[in-house]
């Protein structure tokens, strides 16, 4: 294990998720159970249950939340463990190639990047439902409680992926060279796209992103009459959730070259050091995909009251953080 | 009220669209290789005329090789003499491959001669080797560049 004051920070967050995440399941599972016994009592008794888990749940709420970024400077404050390593790029080499326990390093590191933004969506989810729930006096809190087991179940497990990954020593790895160092990149950094497919990257980034603000734009009025804005916000769930990996490719593959007024660096983590302003485009385009995935489960699953009054001002902040993130995009592209 | 809200957001996203413009001022004329974006070193820097006449710097041989390779031939390109520390053209360098890290050392491990007999002492010394015919740095652009010159 690398100690340093980010990595100790991690691991303790990390342990503190695992604590939470495990009584928050035993708990949530003997609260199901006395909500599906007979009775008003042994319902009431599952709704005060229910309360004491929100508050934990609101604790591994910010605890996942806060892990997403430290993960990232876990993995700038590695990159002088290494010489010839430039950037976290080459962290996340570190294990290729290795036979022993650091060869589950890489993958590991692929499953945290996937189920940090998981976790946060999951965790905005069960906000939603509980929200909704004390809106609603109670009604559905069933759902609440079950999205907040499967919050809860997310961030343990990717809390269990990120101790394993700051726990495995990475000295019985060596690289030939560096990371992020021309001569080692990867082809995706150089190769494919050079000719041509970044046209086709941006032209299809832009349209879906234009075509998501339109329609959030002329939701509103739509989601005014709840029933005939099941198909609309169908379409621009549809679309938010392509605008995912449209925008991480087109990050790495046309902003990050232009941002670092490096033509010929693909490489989206070097944005952190390189062009910090960039990180608030990343969270204004990653918030909007999640905002709308979260209209979306306050507009299907909410209790009927408190629909409209969840749902549109998360639309609202989805419109207005696409059209921030796109501006941003927008004028720095258009600088020489 | 709903103006009050709309100018709040206008005024947001204005500044948002000025983060760029204000970021991309401030880094102007940072000394950081034009390839990679890493800081410069003094010892292994590579100064490259390009056609358009523009000087860009770069960390290392590697990358100013790489970039030379992507961007077609320069009209010069500038490396320097690892005994002296001087500028020397790249055409009549001699590249050695090395271990050595003394000195800031080179982030590509390729140290630049003026002088063969200090290229060889070199390898003598820290071990490596000289890099020449196709595996010579820049080799595919010295012919191009010499035959404009010569023109």
């Amino acid at each position: 294990m690398i100690l340093n004051a980010f990595s100790v920070l991690a691991a303790f967050a990390a342990l503190l998720r695992i604590v939470l995440g495990l009584i928050i399941a035993g708990a949530g599972l003997g609260a199901l159970r006395r909500r599906s016994g007979d009775g008003a009592a042994a319902e009431e008794r599952g709704e005060e249950r229910y309360f004491l888990l929100a508050s934990l749940g609101m604790a591994l709420v910010g605890l996942g939340i806060a892990s997403w970024p430290l993960l990232y400077l876990v993995l700038q404050s590695y990159v002088p463990e290494w010489p010839g390593i430039m950037c976290i790029e080459g962290v996340t080499r570190i294990g290729n190639g290795s036979v022993g326990a650091a060869s589950s390093l890489p993958p590991l590191l692929g499953v945290l990047q996937v189920s940090k933004p998981l976790v946060v969506f999951a965790c905005g989810v069960w906000i939603v439902l509980h929200v909704a729930g004390r809106r609603a006096r109670g009604a559905h809190a069933g759902r609440a409680l079950a999205a907040l087991l499967v919050c809860g179940a997310l961030a343990t497990a990717d809390a269990v992926a990120e101790l394993a990954y700051l726990g495995i020593p990475k000295q019985e790895t060596t690289l030939a060279s560096g990371c992020c160092s021309v001569g080692s990149q990867p082809a995706s950094h150089t190769g494919p796209l050079a000719n041509g497919s970044t046209g086709l990257l941006s032209a299809a980034f832009w349209s879906v992103g234009v075509a998501l603000v339109a329609t959030l734009a002329s939701g509103e009025r739509r989601l005014r009459r709840m029933a005939a804005g099941g198909r609309w916000l169908a379409m621009a769930l549809g679309l938010a959730i392509a605008s995912v990996p449209l925008g991480v490719a087109y990050l790495g593959a046309v902003a990050a070259p232009a941002f670092l007024r490096l033509p010929h660096h693909r490489c989206a983590y070097c944005l952190i050091a390189g062009a910090p302003e960039s990180l608030l485009l990343v969270a204004l385009y990653a918030s909007g995909a999640f905002a709308v995935g979260w209209a979306a489960v306050a507009a299907w699953l909410a209790p009927q009251g408190s629909r409209r009054p969840l749902a549109l001002p998360l639309l609202r902040w989805a419109r207005f953080a696409y059209v921030g993130a796109l501006l941003m995009v927008g004028v720095r592209m258009a600088i020489p | 009220m709903r103006w009050r809200r709309l100018r709040l957001r206008v005024v947001a996203l204005a500044g948002l669209a000025a983060l760029p413009v204000v970021g991309d001022g401030l880094r102007r004329g940072a000394g950081n290789c034009a390839m990679d974006g890493v800081a410069i070193a003094t010892p292994s820097c590579v100064r490259v005329v390009d056609a358009d006449g523009s000087l860009r710097l770069f960390c290392c041989v590697r990358c100013a090789d790489r970039w030379v390779g992507l961007n077609g031939a320069p009209r010069s390109i500038l490396v320097i003499d690892g005994p002296t520390g001087g500028q020397i053209d790249a055409g009549s360098a001699w590249f050695v491959r090395s271990p050595a890290t003394w000195g800031d050392g080179a982030p590509d491990g390729i140290r630049a001669f003026a002088r063969r007999s200090d290229a060889e002492r070199h390898v003598r010394a820290y071990g490596g080797r000289m890099l020449e015919g196709a595996a010579r740095p820049f080799a595919g652009v010295e012919e191009e560049m010499h035959g404009a010159l010569g023109e």
